[in-house]
């Protein structure tokens, strides 16, 4: 494993709740990464944020790490979980909370349902 | 070298010859695709998904294709 996979399966397997993204969680620099980290901070979930612009190994070795083209990405309990459309269809669904509630992370299921209530 | 929209529809059907495939965008740049295929049943988004964008890797690799918001079901 390269330098940076290592540090990447360090980062995913040592936090419950990781988002890679273009920026940080309270400076997101992608409108992708923006809605994924919006959603995440608005339910109240505590999770890591990993600035791929800061590491180009990071940035091109996450999408290896996944077999996914494209950031932003969620992992939940070291599972790849997906990126913003698969995140924004889940959050909407409620398929979100459940994944959550499944793997023990706590969220604010009242904030959750207020996005729904929103966007219905 | 740009991309259209008939060519990534084109790209995905190699892939997934009976889906029902509909692709939207004509900007050269941001595309819409919405695959329907029987081999979706049973397999997360995310599985899904990433046998869509395996047909279009080396489009996304050169960066031909920037951006596809893609959504992915089998059929009902």
């Amino acid at each position: 494993m390269s330098d940076a996979n290592t540090r990447i399966d360090e980062t995913v397997k040592g936090n419950d709740v990781v988002l890679f993204m273009k920026g940080t969680k309270e400076m997101p620099s992608c409108g992708f990464s923006s809605r994924v980290a919006g959603v995440l901070n608005f339910m109240g979930v505590e999770y890591a944020d990993v600035n791929v612009l800061a590491d180009d190994d990071v940035r091109q070795g996450i999408k290896d790490y996944s077999d996914w083209p494209t950031i932003p990405q969620l992992y939940v309990k070291g599972e790849f979980v997906g990126g913003c459309d698969i995140i924004t269809e889940m959050t909407l669904s409620g398929e979100l909370d459940t994944m959550f509630e499944d793997n023990g992370v706590s969220y604010d299921k009242e904030a959750a349902n207020k996005i729904r209530e929103a966007n219905a | 070298m740009a991309i259209d929209a008939p060519k990534i529809e084109n790209l995905i059907r190699a892939g997934f010859p009976d889906a029902q495939i509909t692709v939207q965008g004509d900007d050269g740049q941001h595309f819409a695709a919405m695959v329907v295929d029987e081999s979706f049943r049973g397999k997360s988004r995310v599985q899904q998904q990433r046998a869509v964008n395996a047909t279009l890797k080396a489009e996304i690799d050169s960066g031909n294709l920037h951006a596809l918001a893609l959504t992915t079901k089998a059929p009902e």
